[in-house]
């Protein structure tokens, strides 16, 4: 999982740069899909912490070659976030000290003030060489045992009291409180004393009555934030998945399959699979956010450690790194070919989806079972076994 | 009051919601985890909870 996450932010990176990579891990939608993909439990809060945890060990040796880091994790982990940042700073230039404060700020936003009842146990802080960051943090509710992640992006919050907004920026737009320009440093200072001497009591007044104004406003008809909720039940279900969309995976897989894949389909059985993982791979390294409101769909690529919707294949999981590496490898000499097919797996896949059909996500499922004894089917309760033959066969060899 | 506008307004009070945070939070007004509670009363985290989504780029519930 450590090496299938790495390389998959390497090929994001090399397409789209380090800071799309950034944005979509600061995507609950997008997250939850990558995590999935990964064969990570689906609909579990373990793939915060899985993923995180993967992503420290898979980019941490090619920190100085990509420009990125990721720093914290969970529990005792979490707690030496400001310490690594400092280090980082150091070594590559950015103000460790500023963004250690902003990680302590953004989890206490989320852990203290916000006092919603989840207890912050997972902080994750992803930054670039250039300073900018993305935080996903993780609390526990005890008592319902539901986990609740939290999403941050610095992207357009140049520090924390110095943020330029494209609102801000256009004239004419009416009365704006414009806090965050930098000729207002001066005014924002003196604002910081007023706050001191206002106490905290005053704040919140102010700040209640602002929001009875703004409650006047209109319900939106969708929720600003992107807000994910992962349904109870561990197996993935015809609910969870658009099967339109998978359909055209699976088609997409076996159409481009000899002409982009060639050599990959020359591997009996193995191959042809992993064809089809990578159409699903391919997704989540070029899929625009909407692709991502059915996480689930991106399980049925290399399964879950679970058995939910089937075991992982290890072979097909070893089949799919190894292209993505040679992919990878071979752009950074300026040979695209091999990357280029992802994209072209990619495209072929929104193509087809209008009209292409396909079987049941029960067959799917049930084909998946029954040949992952041949593809190294494996599961925190073990190796796979070949299933067992029927009554009649069984009777035959007897007799036989 | 227009979407737009309430769109502003919320990343208008984000930084000030910083400010309020720095000067809260650090100045040791915040009780212990087990039980104590920051705010007064329910208005007063709802409020907080309205700035603290005007800041966040999305959430999950897994």
């Amino acid at each position: 999982m450590t090496r299938l996450g790495a390389v998959m932010c390497e090929a994001i990176i090399h397409h789209y740069g380090r800071e799309e990579l950034l944005r979509r891990l600061a995507h609950p939608f997008w997250f939850q899909s990558f995590g999935a993909v990964m064969g990570m439990d689906w609909h579990s809060s373990g793939i915060t912490t899985s993923v995180i945890g993967a992503l420290k060990r898979g980019l941490a040796p090619l920190s100085g070659e990509l420009g990125i880091h990721v720093c914290g994790g969970r529990g005792a982990h979490s707690r030496k976030t400001p310490h690594e940042l400092a280090a980082i700073g150091e070594r590559v230039g950015f103000d460790g000290t500023g963004l250690a404060t902003a990680s302590r700020l953004v989890a206490k936003v989320d852990s203290a003030a916000v006092q919603d009842g989840f207890d912050l146990y997972l902080h994750g802080f992803i930054v670039t060489d250039h300073g900018d960051w993305v935080v996903v943090q993780q609390g526990m509710n005890g008592d319902s045992k539901v986990a609740r992640r939290y999403h941050w992006l610095s992207e357009g919050l140049k520090s924390f009291v110095d943020q330029p907004h494209a609102a801000i920026e256009g004239a004419n737009q009416g009365e704006i409180v414009n806090l965050t320009d930098r000729r207002a440093d001066a005014s924002r200072k003196g604002q910081l004393d007023l706050l001191q001497d206002l106490g905290p009591d005053r704040i919140l007044r102010e700040f209640a009555a602002l929001e009875r104004d703004v409650a006047a406003a209109p319900e939106p008809d969708q929720p600003m934030l992107p807000h994910l909720v992962m349904p109870a039940h561990h197996d993935v279900r015809e609910t969870d998945v658009i099967m339109r969309r998978l359909h055209g995976n699976m088609a997409a897989a076996a159409e481009r399959g000899p002409a982009d894949f060639s050599e990959l389909l020359l591997v009996p059985g193995v191959g042809a699979r992993t064809v089809r993982a990578l159409a699903l791979v391919a997704e989540v390294l070029h899929g625009a956010p909407c692709r991502f409101s059915d996480p689930g769909r991106f399980s049925l690529a290399h399964g879950g450690k679970d058995r939910h919707p089937f075991p992982v294949p290890l072979k097909v999981y070893d089949e799919t790194i190894g292209v993505l590496k040679s992919a990878v490898h071979k752009a950074r000499l300026g040979r695209d070919e091999e990357i280029g097919a992802l994209k072209r797996l990619d495209d072929q896949s929104r193509q087809v989806e209008r009209y292409v059909t396909g079987p049941s996500l029960k067959e799917i499922v049930a084909g998946e079972f029954d040949q992952s004894h041949l593809l190294g089917g494996r599961s925190v309760f073990g190796w796979e076994a070949a299933p067992e033959a029927p009554a009649d066969a069984k009777q035959i060899n007897q007799k036989g | 009051m227009e979407l737009d506008a309430h769109r502003q307004l919320k990343k208008g009070t984000s930084s000030l919601l910083h400010a309020a945070f720095d000067t809260y939070l650090l100045s040791a007004r915040h009780r212990s985890a087990t039980g104590g509670r920051i705010w007064h009363n329910d208005r007063e985290a709802q409020t907080f909870h309205f700035m603290a989504d005007a800041c966040r780029n999305g959430s999950a519930t897994v």
